[in-house]
């Protein structure tokens, strides 16, 4: 046993010499001829994941173990991925006092397997937009339109299998950037939206799988359009199940065409979450200066509020959405125009979709004309809970972990994103991922 | 790259420090970690729920103290109100309404009492304590503000300090700022003593020509449930 106990304390004391040498090394990083690797592990190559990132080659690994890492990691290397050996236990934890869990910043990056909790702004924030004092995207005031011309979209990203908790404004969140996958991904308590993809145009952008719960908005979709595909995800009990909205603060408007499949929203009355921004509750889809968007084979019920509301964006109307077999039942109004008169919606069409309470009656089945005005007065008074702060939303049940071989590497992002048949997407029943959900 | 740059703010930060021993003396512009911190400082409050306050307030008539604690998850504060040393009664306040009672107490009693309340709307230019219960009431929010707003304000750091034996940071609220509608004038904007963990201990509002002045420390609270309507309605 002393024997043995000797020779591992040497081959401790050796294997930290060469991380020291390698540390040394990589001090010169820049230096035409180093060595960058292909796997770098956390703890055991580079004590931080920032350290280890240092060290990667691009197209290489950073694989993290087991640990509560405190740092806020910024991904500046193209085509690496980040991932961790244990998705419920691999945490990288804001301490409610750091703006970003994990900012992605570089083409083709993956972030897989790892839990991101309690940072003030995003947990995961994968953006085009960056510059020498980090990554950007916009923010709840005082900020210009942001121009995609300076800053071109970042191309090829994956965020799949990450935990995203208790952050303060988006749990996953997208902006200008394109080519991209969000898939099996779980967020909760942000007090905004857990997902959020924005400001794209021929998006190309595949959001699956995923479950929002307990969040103000579950997902949420701004200026992003034609090829964005949000396809068999639980967006149940948050305030508000999914937006899909024009904004005036990104560009890429107005919000069009994008595809919303086989997604269950139910049941958004949550009181263990974040206030809505502007007090919105019981709602199941908003749609806010959107266009030809197509939404086929939801189960959108018991919603108290609203099943689908349509209303506008400023001066920027609602037009051409399709509502495709749908099922909306037990919401307090199925379907609501509550647009102003100065951008009347049009176009709002269902087909073959079930909706016994409209507002105003017979809107939705003239797929041309400009439908009637109602106003919010005539949905249903509901006393909306208090909200609860972000970090203190209860926590989630553990999630699945990484199926294949962890120290596997991943082939290199392709360049579009091959996107499922949508025909599998069936309308889904209240059991879709729900033993993936803390509220069932 | 990377190496001789950091070679270089290395040399430049032992050139600064030659000629005699840098002691920075406010203001200083916010380091990132700074601007976080500040930015979570309001949210702390709501985060926190029930705070108690000592508040002062300079009066010509005497100083004004409030003793008592504000709710900054529902939205209400209640406190005793001594005048020039002297008890003068109750108040009661939300971001919108105001109710006193001026029957003089040592301490504000739980449960309120029910009768001798005079309520109306909070008007905060109205009296120095109303503006000083209004200001109380506006340092919490739901969510946290944004940080790189905050670097990039006029916001600075002015000091170290220590409230009750815990270290803080003493910043400088930015002009502008929306608890304060706080003028560009440094002297007369608002400051607050902040912990490690963003959590406020105490905020100061300096007395401006307009005399609204006040000060209010910050403690933990437990057990301290306030009323969300006038005191003595139903």
């Amino acid at each position: 046993m002393v024997t043995r106990a000797a020779r591992s304390s040497r081959v401790t004391v050796l294997s930290s010499a060469i991380v020291i040498l390698g540390l040394l090394l990589a001090g010169c990083a820049a230096t035409p001829g180093a060595e960058k690797r292909q796997l770098v592990e956390v703890p055991a190559d580079a004590p931080t994941i920032s350290a280890a990132l240092d060290l990667v080659a691009p197209g290489g690994m950073v694989l993290v173990s087991a640990g509560t890492y405190t740092e806020s990691v910024t991904v500046d290397v193209p085509d690496v991925t980040l991932r961790g050996t244990d998705r419920n236990a691999v945490i990288i934890d804001g301490e409610g006092l750091r703006a970003n869990g994990v900012q992605v910043i570089a083409d083709g990056v993956r972030v897989q397997n790892l839990t991101v909790v309690a940072h003030t702004f995003n947990g995961v924030l994968v953006t085009g937009m960056h510059n020498a004092n980090g990554a950007q995207a916009h923010n709840l005031d005082g900020y210009e339109k942001l121009d995609p011309e300076e800053f071109p979209p970042l191309e090829r990203f994956e965020v799949s299998g990450v935990t995203a908790s208790n952050n303060g404004l988006y749990g996953i969140y997208a902006f200008n950037s394109r080519h991209g996958v969000i898939r099996d991904n779980y967020a909760s308590g942000a007090a905004d939206s857990g997902f959020y993809v924005g400001q794209c145009a021929e998006c190309d952008i595949l959001v699956t799988g995923n479950v929002a719960e307990n969040n103000a908005i579950g997902y949420e979709n701004a200026n992003a359009s034609d090829s964005v595909v949000i396809a068999g995800n639980r967006f149940s009990n948050n305030r508000v199940g999914l937006t899909l909205l024009s904004w005036y603060q990104e560009a890429y408007l107005p919000q069009k065409s994008a595809t919303v499949v086989g997604n269950l929203i139910t049941d958004n009355t949550s009181a263990d979450s974040p206030a809505h921004a502007l007090g919105a509750f019981g709602i199941g889809i908003g749609l806010s200066g959107a266009n030809t968007n197509t939404l086929e084979r939801n189960l959108i019920a018991g919603n108290p509020s609203t099943g689908v509301q349509v209303t506008n964006t400023e001066d920027l109307a609602s037009t051409g959405n399709h509502l495709i077999d749908n099922a909306l039942v037990d919401n307090g109004v199925d379907l609501a125009d509550l647009s102003a008169t100065r951008a009347p919606s049009t176009g709002t069409c269902l087909v073959g979709t079930i909706a016994a309470r409209v507002l105003p009656a017979g809107f939705g089945t003239d797929c041309t004309a400009a439908s009637p005005v109602s106003t919010a007065a005539a949905l249903p008074e509901l006393v909306v809970p208090p909200g609860v702060s972000f970090l203190r939303v209860t926590a989630g049940r553990p999630q699945p972990d990484f199926a294949g071989d962890s120290r596997a590497l991943p082939e290199r992002l392709p360049a579009t994103v091959d996107m499922p048949d949508l025909g599998s997407f069936a309308l889904p029943d209240r059991s879709l991922l729900a033993d993936r959900a803390a509220s069932r | 790259m990377r190496a001789v740059i950091v070679g270089l703010a290395l040399l430049l930060s032992l050139t600064a420090c030659a000629p005699t021993e840098a002691v920075p003396s406010g203001p200083v512009a916010l380091t990132s970690e700074q601007s976080e911190r500040l930015a979570v400082t309001r949210f702390r409050n709501f985060d926190a729920g029930v705070r108690a306050i000592e508040v002062t307030v300079p009066a010509e008539t005497g100083e004004l103290r409030l003793e008592g604690w504000f709710d900054y998850t529902g939205g209400a504060g209640y406190a005793a109100v001594t005048a020039a040393g002297e008890p003068a009664g109750l108040i009661w306040w939300t971001h919108e309404q105001v109710a006193t009672r001026s029957i003089p107490v040592d301490v504000a009693p739980f449960p309120l009492p029910a009768d001798g309340w005079e309520s109306g709307a909070l008007d905060p230019s109205s009296t120095a304590l109303a503006n000083a219960v209004a200001l109380v009431a506006s340092l919490g929010a739901d969510r946290p503000e944004n940080p790189q707003l905050l670097a990039q304000s006029d916001a600075a750091w002015l000091r170290s300090d220590t409230v009750d034996g815990t270290a803080v940071d003493v910043f400088l609220g930015p002009s502008g700022d929306s608890a304060t509608s706080a003028p560009v004038d440094e002297s007369l904007r608002a400051r607050y003593w902040v912990d490690e963990s963003g959590v406020l201990l105490r905020f100061e509002l300096p007395q401006g020509s307009s005399g609204d002045g006040m000060t209010s420390l910050f403690t933990p609270a437990t057990g301290i449930v306030i009323p969300l309507t006038v005191p003595g309605t139903p």
